[in-house]
């Protein structure tokens, strides 16, 4: 069942438009996140699901009541939405201790004082801050202030919590302990969350499915992390996610070959299966540590060809350039591997193998992908 | 009235996106009162001015400008101003120079000092030099006549020469503070390279230093024009005995000589309008000079600057600034302290004439006085507390609702800043007095409603200042925890910004206790400020009773000057 439901939504901020047709559903449970460079609409599409901004277009609803229809002239306000929000900046306020930042969005839903307290106390020791209780937020690190502003989250909505950029602001150990704990508390207690953020690592590590949106405010591609970084539907999003090489192919009736500034190369395309639809020029795309050097032997026929241009260790790895056919391409390799194998010399020819490749269509934006 | 205008405005939006409707609210209602308190007085000085009845005549206007004594009370005005700028953006250089970028000690006392103007008003200085050199009956002038035998006065304060340097006495620590605060922020390595490469001392001061802190100077000496431009206390105290007129009296001579007759407060609204034109010709001014000199290098880091030794000049220099400053800010305090307690004015200042009856009569015995003090308490805290409300207000919906018609908001609440208090109060007058059906003449209201129109400038910046501080989001989180946008205000915001709008109070207070240029022209028989009951008693020729007066203002002053830099010490430690 879907806890939340955007149909069409379009935002905008004067003429400027920052949500184009936008929709989107998230089910109940789930950790969904949304993941995009930043200024490209993630935070718009926050403050419109919150109720802090009008949409212009479409209808967003929350378990099956309305909350934004411009056509319907509906607009319920932010207080009666009943989302848990963390935000960037966590807005804790300062002139509150611990506990009243807590108690405050029980306080406002009428819950008796002796139940409020319980219930804060409670969610205080699930972000593990019960010895902070009276602290002013002054008195708290940042990580510390994130996890108050997410009890608060917690004790305003146990249906929905949507958290914007929440740990971006923190240093990568104190990130990477509480994006764990931010999957836990959701597995514990259930809760649905809406995770927004730049950094697909950490969203990759927490939800369980994944938006990409782009830099126009639109979704690329939806679905499991597994799903997304195996198969990234377009070039953008396969760059989006980590460092990549494109190769630019051609292909001439049974061959493909590479693009060459020096002498022309072809790749076997006995891995290739090319929908008949694609043109003929198209795109070889492989991460670094997808890619294989190997000695050149004798028997070699029809392998690509690299000229190793730069070594460089950088103690778990090593980290070449490599120019095939005036194309320069990273690789990465294993260090313990890299031993064992010979570690390249600069200026000599390898040859290249390409373990998992992705092919795109070139010049077509949303080609599909294949192998 | 404000809750329940914001109710309707909530009742009326159907879609129940109550936030929207609030907002436009408290924008209507902040609209509203700057038109009725600010834009209404304005417009009707220039309706009353130019139109007869429903009929465009300019000949009042032509007639009242082109009149002699209109004339000469102009060419006063500029040319007193004029004297006050130059001598006064001299006196703050020096000095800035002096605390900024030489090794002079003391400094700290000095500072303290300079503060010292900024918090009395100049017609307290007016009132003191009057007393040690009123040309006959001066303490100064009488010594120096004993000692030379003679009969003529060492020197006469009811002249343009002794109102310029009351004048430049105050005013002078608007180039002094814009020009320290230039110097402290600026690189010092920019001057220490001039030197480097070679250049003289004098040479940097002058290709250097200057040349960069020009715009603070630029910025400090257009405070100073202003405010002279459109000063009353200083040329009221020291000129009408000698008949010297400068706009601001003439305005305030017009109207009292009228007793309120209609063709009086015209003539008075025509030459406020010649005020106005004045006053604004020296804003153009200030752009123009302010957009030649814009430098980045001025940063707001502050950093040790390389001082200049001033050696053998170090003792003399010191004697100087001190004894200057001791005779600017010390010597007239002390005068109006000790004349206070005396018998009757004139007496010889022997501990034999002393007395505490001065204080015994206005404080016991003055029906007058006493209202006074209660009016200007009543006043400063009512037209405190609601301008600082209402300028939380404006600057709430300025800098966080951004309503279309924003800049038009902004620009009404900080008119009243180039507006002189004299032209205020006439506007004020004329909207006031029945104009509309409302006749409030003669009332304590109108003098709210003009202190309210004044002031508003004051606690808008204020607020916005402190209301920068609280991001957005600390609202929303409210909102999304489920407070309506009110409670949201109530519980969040306000609490947030009451640091700064308790300072925002104690801005507007201690002026308003001491105001004297609008409440001059508004009062009534039983409306009396307690600047307007020192003046009054001061004109009277009752000088002892005035000073005690003055002393009890001081009194007051000062300890809401303690209240204000206690409270502000105990924000920064938050």
């Amino acid at each position: 069942m879907a806890i939340v439901a955007m149909k069409d939504v379009t935002v905008q901020y004067g003429k400027n438009v920052v949500i184009e047709g936008l929709s989107l559903e998230v089910e109940k449970g789930e950790n969904l996140a949304i993941v995009g460079p930043s200024s490209c609409g993630k935070t718009t599409l926050m403050r419109a699901l919150c109720g802090f901004i009008k949409i212009a277009h479409g209808e967003i609803s929350i378990t099956d009541t309305i909350v934004s229809s411009p056509a319907k002239r509906i607009m319920v306000a932010p207080e009666n939405r009943r989302i848990g929000v963390v935000f960037q900046d966590y807005a804790v306020w300062p002139h509150l201790t611990v506990i009243e930042n807590i108690i405050y969005p029980l306080k406002k839903r009428k819950v008796n004082k002796v139940e409020a307290k319980e219930r804060a106390y409670a969610a205080l020791a699930q972000v593990k801050m019960s010895d902070f209780a009276d602290r002013l937020p002054s008195q708290l690190s940042g990580g510390q202030q994130q996890r108050v502003a997410l009890a608060r989250a917690l004790v305003s909505s146990a249906e929905l919590i949507v958290l914007d950029e929440p740990i971006t602001n923190l240093d990568a150990t104190l990130r990477e302990e509480m994006a764990y704990e931010i999957r836990n508390l959701q597995k514990t207690i259930g809760v649905t969350v809406i995770y927004i953020t730049h950094d697909q690592e950490t969203a990759m590590t927490i939800s369980d499915r994944m938006v990409i949106m782009d830099k126009v405010g639109k979704i690329r591609q939806l679905g499991t992390p597994e799903e997304i970084w195996t198969h990234p539907t377009d070039r953008d999003v396969y760059t989006f996610l980590g460092v990549s090489n494109f190769l630019p192919l051609v292909r001439d009736r049974e061959q493909i070959r590479l693009v060459s500034k020096t002498e022309p190369q072809t790749i076997g395309n006995t891995f290739f299966d090319i929908p008949k639809s694609f043109g003929s020029n198209l795109l070889l795309a492989s991460r670094p540590m997808d890619i294989r050097l190997s000695p050149l032997t004798e028997t070699d026929v029809g392998v690509v060809r690299g000229v190793v241009q730069r070594v460089t260790y950088l103690g778990n790895q090593f980290d070449y350039i490599v120019d095939i056919g005036g194309h320069e391409i990273r690789v990465q390799e294993d260090s313990l591997e890299a031993f064992r194998r010979g570690v390249p010399e600069e200026g000599s020819v390898r040859a290249v193998e390409f373990l998992s490749p992705s092919l795109y269509e070139a010049d077509a934006h949303d080609s599909r992908f294949v192998i | 009235m404000k809750y329940f205008l914001t109710h309707m405005f909530q009742r009326k939006s159907s879609m129940g996106d109550r936030r929207f409707g609030l907002d436009q609210g408290l924008f209507i209602l902040s609209l509203v009162i700057l038109i009725v308190t600010v834009l209404f007085p304005i417009l009707m000085i220039v309706i009353r001015t130019f139109f007869k009845g429903t009929q465009l005549d300019w000949r009042l206007f032509t007639q009242v400008v082109l009149a002699p004594e209109n004339l000469s009370a102009i060419i006063n005005t500029v040319r007193i101003a004029f004297m006050v700028t130059v001598f006064g953006t001299l006196l703050g250089l020096f000095y800035a120079w002096l605390i900024g970028r030489s090794d002079i000690p003391l400094k700290g006392v000095m500072k303290a000092l300079f503060t010292i103007p900024y918090m009395f008003p100049p017609f307290f200085g007016a009132m003191a030099w009057s007393l040690m050199l009123a040309p006959r009956s001066g303490y100064v002038n009488k010594l120096f006549m004993q000692i030379t035998g003679g009969t003529s006065p060492l020197l006469n304060i009811n002249t343009i020469g002794g109102i310029v340097f009351v004048e430049t006495c105050y005013y002078f620590p608007f180039v002094f503070l814009q020009v320290v605060s230039a110097l402290e922020r600026m690189d010092p390595t920019l001057e220490e390279s001039a030197r480097i490469a070679g250049a003289g001392q004098w040479y940097v001061i002058r290709k250097i230093t200057l040349p960069l802190v020009l715009p603070a100077i630029a910025a400090g000496a257009m405070l100073i024009l202003i405010s002279s431009l459109s000063h009353f206390g200083v040329p009221a105290i020291l000129g009408f005995s000698n008949n010297i007129f400068t706009l601001p009296t003439k305005i305030y001579q017009l109207i009292n000589r009228s007793a309120g007759s209609f063709q009086g407060i015209r003539e008075g609204a025509s030459l406020s309008i010649l005020l106005v034109v004045v006053v604004v010709a020296a804003l153009y001014l200030q752009r123009l000079v302010l957009k030649t000199g814009h430098y980045d290098i001025i940063k707001g880091k502050s950093m040790r600057p390389m001082l200049i030794k001033l050696r053998g000049a170090k003792i003399p220099m010191l004697s100087i600034s001190l004894v200057s400053l001791f005779v600017i800010v010390v010597v007239p305090l002390f005068m109006i302290f000790i004349v206070g307690f005396l018998k009757a004015y004139g007496l010889p200042l022997k501990l034999e004439n002393l007395t505490m009856r001065n204080y015994q009569y206005i404080l016991g015995q003055s029906k007058m006085v006493q209202d006074s003090i209660v009016n200007s308490l009543f006043l400063s805290v009512s037209s405190g507390i609601i301008t600082m409300f209402l300028g939380v207000m404006i600057a709430y919906v300025v800098i966080k609702v951004k309503p279309k018609g924003k800049g038009f908001l902004e620009i009404l609440s900080l008119l009243p800043y180039s507006i002189p208090g004299i032209v205020l109060a006439i506007g004020v007058i004329l909207v006031w007095s029945g104009a509309f059906g409302v006749n409030l003449y003669n009332t304590i209201w109108i003098i709210l409603i003009a202190y309210i129109a004044r002031y508003v400038s004051f606690a808008m910046k204020s607020a916005s200042a402190s209301l920068e501080q609280v991001h957005y989001s600390l609202e929303e989180a409210a909102r999304s925890c489920g407070a309506t946008h009110l409670e949201s205000l109530r519980d969040i915001t306000l609490p947030l910004i009451r640091p700064g709008m308790v300072a925002g109070f104690f801005l507007i207070f201690l002026p308003a206790m001491r105001e004297l240029t609008t409440s001059v022209l508004l009062y009534g028989p039983f409306t009396r400020t307690l600047g307007v009951a020192i003046y009054a008693i001061n004109s009277e020729g009752n000088t002892v009773q005035a000073s005690a007066l003055a002393t009890v203002a001081i009194g007051i002053i000062v300890a809401g000057n303690l209240a204000l830099r206690f409270i502000t010490k105990e924000r920064k430690g938050l």
